[in-house]
């Protein structure tokens, strides 16, 4: 099982598998070029910290990852492009895996890897977590399309995980979220967009029930703004906990340590940290914090033992307790 | 022009009677106006059935024959819609499509998971997959619209896209032997293309979604403390069958003149189309080679 850490630099990566990422995704905003349509974007991220911005510093990138023997993946996840941009991408990919040592796309968009998988012989492709895959018909779709690794969304029950990689097979790869960072909708099927004043759903909206007439009226028990109040606190856990650090340092927010022993059972093969803007700290303490749960649930074969054991590690049983936290419940 | 009315659930066919009845949302703006001044007196010749939205709401097999006989009787063609689908619920979803590929084969699904159309394309070879709107990706987002004045014209041209406009989805779409693709009529305008040239197209009226998950605020409503915002969890209590959420927006992020309001029903975010924004979508449809309006008076 590895950790894939997030990385915006070549420095970034030299201090991030030292704490112990096995693999590390990028990726690029490459600014305007001339001639091109208009600004390209090639992931969800702008400018700025959650991107690199030439090809010539994820070649210094990889080259020393791959020293390390880690792989490095970009992202190409737009939810789709433009059809003037496909040339332009399906290019630079092309670029990327055979000069800069990119060594896998992470693509969200079924025409780009149709695409791709033309241009590019053997190129090998991630299904992003935006193409919302949950289930093991949409699983085998993408793997017979010639993606290698399933990376699934938030929020996936273990029983079903695991009966998804079960019916897909041991011949692709599965990666899951690990820590850090949730959605309160379904990331591939939301059309909203954080450019606009950031998420949609962080916005301060007021809420009012309105009811429908046709069916009898039926309030639950709880009045509406207690339920409002226990959706603000849940907000809260989803972004981040407000930025908060555990006692031990590490980020808390969205994690899903507790079920690594399922997981390691159920055959997925990489871990995922969410957030390539975070600070070089953030990433480091969260390798760090997954390295140690790893390490726990190699060494006892208890798993309820293993899940306290990693709780403990947290430091936050509060936090655990409330389940808001967990990517897997 | 195609005019489909969509019904999401068995206590909701008797709009198939009367589609135009208000039941929703009151305001100024009636979509029938609308269409009316556009289109004269216009007659829903196929019905949509089923949830785009939520898969513990997928209807029963008994649920979907009244449907269709109610298509039937109203000489209405017949549509399952179908939802973006969890492990559990994709084996209800297989027996729903065993028993319409039975009693009622050629049949259109609207499909809102890529797992769907894969599906149908294996085990239901008589049943033709539509390219849901929630698989037609674009930017739904109504607060573009205090922002488009200040994107240069350009960039602001790639928000008026959606991702099956591109021949590479088209292709694939071919393969997958996908024969008509959704959409949404957009805030920003669509004239950079919906689609790709050549394939049969609907788009919706008069709401359109933002977004939506399997976490359902609303239906945690009522639930205990621990038990709210799963997305596995099993409680449900249908209270998106009663009620929405009105949701006033205090830092006036959304406005312009194309989005009245902006709600959530259910684990969705829906915008609806204002008078003007529902015209113009109406009057382009013909030219970007839309086919086919569906018409929802119920949202999901």
């Amino acid at each position: 099982m590895k950790i894939l850490a997030p990385v915006s630099s070549a420095r970034e990566a030299r201090h991030l598998i030292s704490c112990g990422a096995g693999e590390l995704y990028c990726g690029l905003h490459p600014g305007i070029r001339p001639g091109e349509s208009g600004k390209l974007w090639v992931n969800r991220r702008g400018p700025g910290p959650a991107n690199i911005s030439s090809g010539e510093e994820i070649k210094r990138l990889t080259e020393y990852a791959g020293r390390q023997g880690v792989p490095v993946y970009l992202t190409l996840n737009l939810p789709f492009y433009p059809p003037a941009q496909y040339p332009e991408i399906v290019g630079l990919a092309e670029e990327a895996a055979s000069s800069w040592g990119i060594k896998a796309f992470i693509v969200g968009d079924p025409g780009m890897i149709t695409a791709l998988r033309e241009k590019i012989p053997g190129v090998s492709i991630h299904v992003s977590s935006l193409l919302a895959v949950l289930n093991s018909a949409s699983a085998s779709l993408f793997r017979d399309l010639g993606g290698s690794r399933i990376i699934f969304p938030r929020y996936m029950g273990l029983e079903e995980l695991g009966e998804i990689v079960s019916r897909v097979g041991p011949e692709t790869e599965y990666e899951v979220f690990m820590l850090n960072d949730g959605c309160v909708f379904e990331e591939g099927y939301c059309q909203a967009s954080h450019a606009f004043g950031g998420a949609f759903c962080h916005q301060p909206w007021q809420y009012r029930p309105i009811y429908i007439p046709g069916l009898p009226e039926r309030q639950p028990r709880e009045p509406f703004w207690q339920h409002l109040g226990d959706y603000r606190r849940w907000l809260w856990y989803i972004k981040n906990c407000g930025g908060m650090r555990g006692p031990g340092g590490a980020p808390l927010g969205m994690c899903g340590l507790c079920a690594i022993p399922n997981l390691q059972a159920m055959g997925v093969a990489s871990l995922k940290i969410v957030g390539r803007e975070s600070p070089l700290q953030k990433k480091m303490a969260s390798v760090k914090l997954i390295k140690e749960a790893l390490r726990i649930a190699d060494s006892l074969s208890n798993e309820d033992t293993v899940r306290e054991r990693i709780k403990k590690l947290r430091g936050t049983p509060g936090l655990c307790d409330s389940g808001y936290m967990c990517y897997f419940r | 022009m195609e005019w489909a009315l969509a019904i999401t659930d068995r206590g909701s066919l008797d709009l198939a009677g009367s589609p135009w009845k208000n039941i929703f949302l009151q305001g100024k703006c009636s979509p029938q106006q609308v269409v009316e001044s556009l289109f004269g007196k216009i007659r829903f010749t196929r019905l949509y059935f089923g949830q785009e939205f939520c898969d513990r709401a997928i209807p029963g097999k008994e649920d979907m024959t009244e449907a269709i006989l109610t298509s039937l009787k109203k000489g209405m063609k017949f549509s399952l819609v179908t939802p973006y689908t969890t492990e559990k619920a994709l084996v209800r979803l297989e027996e729903l499509l065993a028993e319409l590929e039975d009693i009622r084969p050629f049949s259109e699904v609207i499909c809102n998971d890529w797992g769907v159309i894969y599906l149908i394309r294996k085990k239901f070879s008589t049943l033709v997959p539509v390219m849901g709107r929630l698989l037609n990706k674009a930017c739904r987002e109504p607060r573009i619209l205090k922002h488009l004045k200040d994107i240069p014209d350009g960039e602001a041209a790639a928000y008026r896209f959606s991702s099956s406009a591109n021949p590479y989805t088209k292709s694939l779409l071919k393969m997958l032997g996908v024969a008509r693709v959704e959409a949404d009529n957009l805030p920003q305008g669509m004239e950079g293309g919906l689609f790709e040239r050549g394939v049969p197209s609907s788009l919706y009226i008069p709401y359109g979604f933002v977004s939506t998950g399997r976490i359902c605020f609303p239906g945690s409503w009522g639930l205990r403390q621990r038990e709210k915002f799963m997305a596995s969890g099993s409680s449900c209590s249908r209270l998106c069958r009663r009620y929405f959420l009105e949701m006033d927006d205090l830092s006036g992020c959304v406005g312009g003149d194309a989005v009245k309001s902006v709600f959530q029903k259910g684990n969705t975010v829906f915008y609806r189309q204002s008078e003007g924004l529902l015209t113009g979508g109406l009057k382009k449809a013909r030219t970007l080679g839309i086919d086919r309006i569906v018409y929802q008076p119920v949202p999901n």
